[in-house]
């Protein structure tokens, strides 16, 4: 009884999650992240090296 | 009509009309009457004293029908004599009063069907008066002796082959082939078995039978106590008028109680035993059983038998043991045990159970169908407290098993050769599963059963009924997984939002300063790519693909960033397209792909910027034999995409847990048939 309690809630809450998730448009790829205040302040700032440099790890 | 007694002529009455013979009271000579005369066939011999209730004169009811015990036969077929009744009715029918076991059966006359002695099998069917029936039990018997009136005339000694036949829904019959097997019956009768109650007799069967076991003392109560004639241990006796053996607790000894008073028969060789259920417990089973009973009659079964039965298998010793359970009205029923599992056992009539005539794998019982499980010798080790046949320690007799989870069929098959010939006898019983627990509140005991182990053959799968709800579920949960996915397919627009060709290497960045770095160092920066502006319309999630042209024994690395102009904020990925071929030992091989996709979530609407850093083998690794390095790649950014991952786990899910339920019932499957001793799971 247990066993089918569990699997119900389980498969039950699975098509929810897959429900919420689809129009919620939820990845979990990737990140994201919101650029510091200095590089939001200076129009295009998000361009310069220097932010990409500090916070971004590139390559292999 | 009376007639003057050619013998001695005191008067001498017919009283029946169907009558053909009668003993003269006085000189005790058989009269027999023709159409055209009287005469003497010769003189009767004294009746054995067999302490049946009926008796000649004696008036009853039957179905509405009255009907009044005219005359008396004695017969015996070697496991000691029986008495059949001969009836006259109201209505100038007539028919015969059997007594067996406890049990009454009432017969009348229909036309013997053509059926040879021989070509009736034991268990097979038979036609009688349009009616199926099973032959239960073939054997020849003596014509001993009569009193009062016959409708049929038999001569004193003579042998005659019997069938007993047993139909559907309590019918029951015999048929009588007279001298000598291989012709048709002489004479047959049906009928139907009948509890002492549907007689309309106005005593109780048991009192006398139990005065006759004391020696004659008056008869008491139910259960009145006896004594034991080798030790003089107090006894009781539960079912006096069925009752044939009785094994001493005291002495351990085995007691005669078919006739007369209680008679020693010999010490048993058996180990003192004590059954776990005690003889004398009492308990109502017909809640375990789904019997339905009337309200505030609910029958109370008593423990008065109790015996050990062992089987050999493959040279291993598998023992059970067996309760003998009695109720006034309804008869004897059995419990059954072994390894801690319990049955209550009800027999049934032999007519009521179909089993194929060539191949006997499956029986048939009330529209179920039970498969054959074992078939062994079973032979009884032990017996205590009273039984209803003539018990034996090393009495053996084929036990045949059928299975139907939680039922059992059993199908007992008895030979024995004595003086009057063979004789033959099956007997079925169902097995009814039940919850040792139960069983035991039922009777009373205090203590906990013993724990079961291994499989029971007709124990319940629980794993059966849990696959077949789990399976239940499993389609309910497919269903809504189809419209998930028809929702999740349906509302994504899926649509292209960017696409550009990136030629490879990007231009080389101008070294810059650090305005943190007081030496005033310079850096040169990694090539970056910044996309033109482009709109996201859908807050959802941007799958991006990118496909490396030319690529060959290399890899191109895409790392990517979404910037939100209006937000600033970021979203990040990455994607790495491979592809390496080669021959190693004459086979050729490759792994990776030039085409890759990524995909992040939780996007807002609005205009984004795409920075796309791409990272290769260097240009040395890149002018190496049979290397190709990407000289461009494709990137093409889909906004909204259909979200089916966790479609997938789900979908894993529901077809992962039946799987383990039908592995699990399987698996018990496994376990119960091991026990088999003559076909496997896999049948």
């Amino acid at each position: 009884m247990v066993g089918k309690v569990i699997y119900a809630v389980i498969g039950g809450g699975s098509l929810l999650f897959w429900t919420a998730t689809s129009q919620m448009g939820w990845d979990p790829g990737g990140k994201s992240y919101k650029l510091p205040p200095s590089v939001r302040q200076s129009p295009g700032g998000y361009r310069s090296f220097f932010f990409w440099h500090a916070g971004y790890q590139a390559g292999k | 009509m009376t007639v003057g007694c050619p013998s001695c002529g005191a008067p001498v009455e017919f009283k029946a009309g169907s009558s053909v013979a009668v003993v003269c009271a006085n000189c005790k000579f058989c009269v027999v009457r023709s159409d055209r005369d009287i005469r003497l066939v010769g003189k009767v011999a004294e009746l054995a004293a067999t302490d049946s209730p009926l008796y000649v004169g004696l008036s009853g009811t039957f179905r509405g029908m009255g009907y009044r015990i005219v005359g008396r036969q004695q017969l015996d077929h070697g496991q000691g004599p029986w008495d059949e009744w001969y009836c006259s009715f109201s209505d100038g029918r007539w028919g015969w009063l059997a007594e067996a076991q406890g049990r009454y059966y009432f017969t009348f006359a229909v036309q013997p069907p053509a059926i040879p002695y021989d070509h009736a099998v034991l268990g097979h069917q038979i036609v009688v008066n349009n009616q199926p029936f099973t032959v239960a039990e073939k054997g020849s018997g003596q014509f001993v002796t009569f009193e009062g009136e016959l409708p049929v005339v038999g001569t004193p000694g003579e042998y005659f082959g019997y069938i007993d036949i047993s139909g559907p829904n309590g019918t029951f019959g015999t048929l009588d082939y007279g001298q000598g097997s291989g012709y048709a019956p002489e004479e047959a009768y049906v009928g139907y078995i009948v509890p002492f109650q549907e007689l309309g007799l106005p005593f109780d069967p048991n009192a006398k039978r139990l005065a006759a076991m004391a020696g004659g003392a008056s008869a008491g109560p139910e259960g009145t106590a006896l004594k034991c004639p080798n030790c003089g241990g107090n006894l009781e006796c539960k079912a006096p008028g069925a009752t044939k053996r009785i094994a001493c607790p005291y002495c351990n000894s085995m007691l005669d109680a078919s006739s007369g008073p209680l008679k020693w028969l010999e010490v048993l060789e058996q180990q003192q035993t004590i059954p776990k259920i005690p003889i004398g417990a009492q308990g109502q089973i017909h809640a375990l059983i789904g019997e339905a009973v009337e309200t505030g009659h609910a029958p109370v079964w008593t423990v008065i038998g109790y015996m050990t039965k062992a089987c050999n298998v493959d040279g291993s010793w598998y023992y059970w043991d067996e309760y003998l359970l009695y109720e006034t009205t309804r008869g004897f029923r059995f419990l059954t045990e072994q390894n801690g599992h319990w049955s209550i056992v009800v027999p049934i009539e032999a007519g009521s159970v179909q089993v194929g005539q060539v191949f006997d794998d499956v029986a048939t019982w009330r529209g179920m169908q039970f498969k054959k499980f074992s078939q062994v010798e079973a032979t009884v080790t032990r017996v205590l407290g009273e039984f209803y046949w003539s018990v034996e320690i090393g009495e053996e007799s084929e036990a045949r098993e059928y299975i139907h989870p939680q039922k059992g069929l059993s199908l007992g098959r008895e030979h024995e050769h004595d003086e009057y010939g063979d004789r033959e006898e099956i007997n079925w019983t169902v097995a009814h599963y039940v919850d040792p627990k139960k069983l035991y509140e039922a009777f009373g005991q205090k203590s906990a059963p013993p724990s079961p182990y291994g499989v029971a053959p007709n124990q319940p799968n629980a794993a059966k009924q849990s696959a077949k709800t789990i399976g239940l579920m499993s389609l309910g949960f497919f269903a809504l997984w189809i419209v998930c996915f028809i929702m999740a397919a349906g509302s994504a627009k899926e649509k292209t939002v960017y696409e550009e060709t990136i030629d490879l290497p990007l231009p080389a960045e101008d070294p810059v300063e650090d305005a943190d770095e007081p030496s005033g160092k310079k850096e040169k920066p990694e090539p970056a790519f910044f996309s033109e502006k482009f709109k996201i319309p859908v807050g959802s999630n941007v799958q991006a693909e990118i496909v490396a042209n030319q690529l060959q024994n290399s890899y191109l690395w895409v790392g990517m960033a979404l910037i939100n102009e209006k937000t600033q904020e970021v979203f990040e990925m990455e994607a790495e397209a491979s592809y390496y071929a080669g021959v190693t030992d004459g086979e050729s091989w490759s792994e990776g792909s030039p085409r890759q996709t990524t995909s992040v979530g939780g996007l807002s609407p609005g205009t984004y910027v795409l920075r796309l850093q791409p990272v290769t083998d260097s240009p040395t690794m890149c002018s190496a034999p049979g290397t190709t390095c990407p000289t461009s790649f494709k990137i093409k950014l889909k906004n909204d995409m259909a979200i089916i991952w966790p479609g997938i786990l789900s979908l894993l899910l529901f077809l992962i847990t039946p799987i383990i339920a039908l592995v699990r019932m399987g698996a018990f499957e496994s376990k119960r048939w091991a026990d088999s001793t003559v076909r496997s799971s896999s049948d």
